[in-house]
């Protein structure tokens, strides 16, 4: 039996990483080359070259950052048409990736998109799969938004066969501010604000023992 | 009037018909049944008679006897994979359309064989019918019956212990033999399968519900309930791989009958039974002049021919008539 362990243990998902049930969606500005790299740690660990050509806003690309290594390090070119959606995500494996697109021109190279730093069209998706409450905060403060994850105690419903819940992640919170999502049901966050967020799984605090008191000759009958 | 007459005791009939209710038992194995694409199963199923009273009128009633089922099932499911993504998202892009992405599939469990047994035993069910008696004179060269019969006894037999015994030994080896044999020749025969189909339902279904408990016993607690909320509850998914739903009467009714086990019992009763005489006498019978004295060239044993027999039964009693002869030298 193989399963992706990690998937498992995601109880955090911050906005500028690529990992295990999350998902970047980066638009494509214009036809050209571009070069898509994936960090770990401020490392490269794998570059992946697109080629956009005619304008197409309905083409999308898949690219699974964590794919097995490529000869020479590099990735076949992949294709796109120009403003079509490239969707990063990581098929398994414990890494997080931090992902950049350098546009090429004859001008030189541009950094075009840092997932640090990410902006108005694109999309952050995550599909938790632990139940409790997740909270929301944006450069580390909390704001207003609870996502609740709960199975569900009727006959359940595939993962693959839930439809995605659409949200908006701003620097005042998530609107709406209360979603409620199964197990595997994906949450597609509209990106308006340029600061980083991060969505955690809140713990129960653990109970404290109980302490037995033990009489003493002056304790109250 | 006979030369020679044998009489049988209803007690004495009854002991042959319970020894041959042994030899009446067997089993069949199912060559491998799909249900869909991805879950099949095999049954082996054992059955046995326990005789109860006789009643002889004018032939032989029984009653009380009952037909004892065993199914021992062996399922294999092909759990699927379970994946999260593959929907379709719409939104608005910058440029001012709405166009629609695929999420990317991960896969969270890349699948496997489970592989589980469920044995259910003891299923009774009372058989009323009524068998008659018949004398065959038995020529090995003219039965079509002899090689398959003996093949499917061995194949199916229950026990390599029971086919050791003395008994069935001896059985066999007078079997090829020409001679005069008592059989049994079934009337008509009435029984219900399964008397209470609820019942073997319940067993089946408490089984099942055991069996999926041992699916992931890898896994930790946490990342097998995650899996079954991924998957649907595994219960409602294998029931649904097996195309069992909320009907389990129905269901394993529906399997048993596919097993043809009534109609292998019925082949049985009716075509092989009668090879498995009760009573034989060689058609030459041989006998030496004394104990101490074994056969040879020197001194042959005694010989006579059985040139007819005939039976009759009474309220109380069997009864073989038989004329004898001295052989053609």
């Amino acid at each position: 039996m193989q399963k992706n362990s990690q998937a498992f243990k995601r109880e955090h998902f911050p906005s500028h990483l690529v990992g295990a049930l999350t998902y970047i969606m980066w638009n494509v500005p214009a036809a050209g080359d571009y070069l898509i790299s994936a960090w770990v740690s401020d490392k490269p660990f794998r570059e992946f070259p697109l080629k956009a050509g005619q304008e197409d806003l309905n083409s999308f690309a898949h690219i699974d950052v964590a794919t097995p290594k490529f000869t020479r390090n590099v990735a076949p070119e992949i294709q796109i048409g120009a403003k079509g959606t490239v969707i990063f995500y990581c098929s398994g494996g414990f890494r997080e990736f931090r992902i950049t697109v350098t546009q090429k021109s004859d001008g030189g190279e541009k950094e075009i998109f840092n997932s640090e730093h990410l902006s108005r069209g694109d999309h952050f998706v995550m599909v938790p799969i632990v139940s409790g409450k997740y909270d929301f905060t944006v450069d580390s403060k909390k704001q207003p938004g609870t996502i609740t994850v709960r199975s569900s105690s009727e006959k359940k419903t595939p993962a693959s066969q839930l439809e995605p819940k659409q949200a908006t992640a701003t620097d005042g919170g998530l609107s709406p501010d209360k979603i409620e999502l199964r197990p595997g049901q994906p949450l597609v966050l509209e990106i308006q604000t340029s600061k980083k967020f991060e969505i955690t799984l809140l713990r129960d605090k653990p109970t404290p023992k109980r302490i037995r008191t033990i009489p003493t000759p002056n304790s109250p009958a | 009037m006979a030369d020679f007459t044998l009489a049988l005791s209803r007690n004495g009939i009854k002991d042959i018909l319970v020894t041959l209710a042994d030899r009446a038992a067997g089993k069949v194995n199912s060559d491998p049944v799909p249900l869909g694409t991805s879950v099949s199963y095999t049954v082996s199923t054992s059955w046995r008679f326990e005789v109860g009273d006789l009643f002889f009128a004018p032939m032989i009633e029984l009653n009380e006897t009952d037909f004892v089922l065993d199914f021992h099932f062996k399922f294999r499911i092909e759990v699927p994979k379970i994946e999260v993504g593959g929907q379709t998202v719409c939104f608005a892009k910058p440029f001012g359309e709405v166009s629609c992405v695929t999420l990317p599939v991960i896969t969270l469990y890349d699948g496997g064989v489970f592989e589980f047994d469920i044995g259910i035993d003891g299923f009774r069910s009372e058989i009323e019918g009524a068998i008659d008696f018949q004398i065959v004179h038995f020529k090995p060269e003219e039965s079509d019956q002899l090689d398959t019969t003996i093949r499917f006894f061995w194949e199916n037999r229950v026990s390599n212990a029971f086919a050791e015994t003395p008994e069935v030994s001896d059985f066999f080896a007078m079997a090829m033999k020409q001679g005069w044999e008592l059989r049994i020749i079934p009337g008509w025969m009435d029984f219900d399968l399964i008397d209470e189909p609820g019942t073997i339902a319940g067993q089946f279904e408490r089984e099942l519900s055991n069996a999926i408990t041992t699916w992931g016993a890898d896994l930790s607690a946490s990342d097998r309930n995650a899996l079954l909320d991924l998957s649907g509850d595994l219960t409602t998914l294998i029931e649904g791989l097996l195309d069992i739903h909320d009907d389990h009467d129905t269901w394993i009714l529906a399997r048993i009958s596919e097993l043809g086990i009534v109609r292998e019992v019925a082949k049985i009763l009716s075509d092989r039974l009668g090879f498995f005489y009760l009573v034989k006498l060689l058609h030459e019978q041989k006998f030496p002049i004394s104990e101490d004295i074994p056969f040879s060239e020197d001194i042959p044993p005694v010989r006579f021919e059985i040139s007819n027999a005939a039976l009759t039964i009474e309220p109380e009693e069997l009864r073989i008539e038989v004329d004898i002869k001295a052989p053609d030298l």
